[in-house]
């Protein structure tokens, strides 16, 4: 390292910030809102802060023919507002972001997916992440400026803005920030998520997993592990029944509950996974019987008509029955099923929270955070 | 005050893609087909080969299924189309 960092992207002159906000505009840089002008003595001190040179490719996208180098990610990530010591974490995330098993493609969906950002580990006090009261809102730099250098850079250098290779049919409000979120880091015998992911404590870790915007679930109020989860677990089974990786994340009272009872996170897993179920009768109820599946062979040849003996047979989210072929498609009959718990959020209220995965071709990707 | 901002986009690494020339008629084609793998895309394809082959004469040299929808095809079948010298590709997907 070391020696001036020579910088290839093209550049253009301007007279005052308000200008260059003003062209960031025009040249359609921008989420909609406005960013802070990439300078030069700006972009370095974000490469220095990553001790990368601005050629270094961090990932590569196939599907869109581009790579995705420090120079860019710093580019984006200072427009976005970020500070210069998230650049090791945004580095992670972009790791995440381009590793096939992530599915990149599938951001382009109809669906409009767009992945939650996990922060587990040092870096949520470090960069000070808000994990507590608020969490998935505005108003925290660190969890604002992370989640919004992921959607510039996926916009400007991936083509996942409005006019690129995007098809969502309603967009993700998501992408403007906030899909950021650090997980509670406070020691109180809750394994963390990213000891969860295999890595130990002192490491902390990036997870991109893809959703559809978050569900606030009222919980029980006895506050005992069956009755949270059962909760929890109706609520996904009664919503739109996809299969996928889902994101829980409760409050620290609400993970107090099982660290008192001793459950670990694999029995409240095994817990879901046994109960989170919906009868063929409700599921045809709410038109989801054969319609996106090998079944459907034609409007009229699966119908919603509830049989007698509906109201008993059952399907599950999360494990497997001779009925997934009426309600799930192939991809989602074989691809990756499981839970990830994250503690977050406020002390008050009566809710959880969880968010649907984006059920067709994406996987959560966990990457360390190097030091820089 | 005069500032340099940076361009934050990229571009694609191999340079201008190009749609490749359409061949004229199908009489005489050796046409591949390539379904991208969501559900019913095969049944879309092979209705799409039923109508054609109504009106023109061509072999079909190869019908491929991605492994999955959302990556690029796998080198393999590229190579397979080229080997089966066909001359087009019939894309489709499905749902």
């Amino acid at each position: 390292m070391g020696g001036a960092r020579v910088l290839s992207s093209e550049s253009f002159e301007v007279g005052s910030a308000y200008e260059a906000i003003e062209m960031c505009f025009e040249r359609g840089w921008t989420d909609g809102l406005p960013v802070v002008p990439p300078t030069e003595p700006a972009i370095v001190q974000f490469l220095e802060a990553a001790r990368l040179e601005p050629g270094h490719v961090i990932g590569t996208i196939p599907e869109r023919d581009r790579v995705i180098t420090a120079e860019k990610l710093a580019i984006n990530a200072v427009m976005a507002g970020a500070r210069p010591e998230y650049m090791p974490v945004l580095v992670a995330a972009v790791e995440a972001l381009t590793d096939p098993a992530f599915q990149f493609n599938h951001l382009a969906s109809f669906g409009s997916p767009w992945p939650l950002m996990i922060v587990s580990g040092p870096a949520v006090r470090e960069l000070g992440l808000n994990y507590g009261t608020w969490a998935m809102g505005p108003g925290c730099r660190a969890n604002a400026t992370l989640g919004r250098t992921l959607s510039l850079l996926v916009s400007n250098c991936a083509l996942g803005h409005l006019g690129g290779i995007q098809r969502g049919t309603y967009g993700h409000p998501g992408r403007f920030n906030s899909m950021c979120i650090g997980e509670n880091p406070e020691d109180f015998g809750w394994q963390p998520h990213n000891v969860e992911m295999g890595f130990d404590r002192e490491t902390t870790t990036v997870t991109l997993l893809s959703t559809y915007p978050w569900i606030q679930q009222p919980t029980c109020v006895q506050m005992e592990p069956e009755r949270i989860l059962a909760a929890i677990g109706g609520s996904i089974a009664e919503g739109d029944f996809v299969r996928g990786v889902y994101p829980i994340i409760m409050g620290r009272p609400w993970a107090e509950v099982f660290v008192r009872a001793r459950w670990t996170k694999e029995r409240m897993a095994e817990w879901l996974i046994e109960h989170t179920r919906r009868s063929v009768a409700s599921l045809k109820a709410r038109g989801r019987w054969g319609v996106l599946t090998s079944q459907f062979d034609g409007f009229g040849a699966v119908t919603q008509e509830v049989l007698p003996g509906d109201e008993s047979r059952y399907v599950w989210v999360w494990k497997e029955s001779d009925l997934d072929p009426y309600v799930f498609d192939i991809a989602a009959t074989q691809r990756k099923k499981g839970i990830h718990f994250v503690v977050a959020g406020g002390d008050g209220g009566t809710r959880t929270c969880w968010l649907t995965p984006y059920q067709f071709s994406t996987n959560p990707v966990t990457k360390p955070v190097r030091a820089a | 005050m005069m500032e340099r901002i940076f361009d934050p986009t990229s571009g694609p690494v191999t340079g201008k893609l190009i749609m490749a020339k359409r061949p004229g008629t199908l009489a005489g084609t050796k046409l591949a087909v390539l379904w991208n793998g969501r559900p019913h895309g095969d049944k879309i394809l092979r209705r799409v080969l039923d109508l054609l082959g109504e009106r023109h004469d061509f072999q079909v040299t190869e019908f491929l299924k991605k492994p999955y929808i959302g990556n690029v095809a796998p080198k393999e079948y590229f190579d397979r189309i080229l080997a089966s010298q066909a001359n087009a590709v019939l894309v489709g997907i499905g749902d």
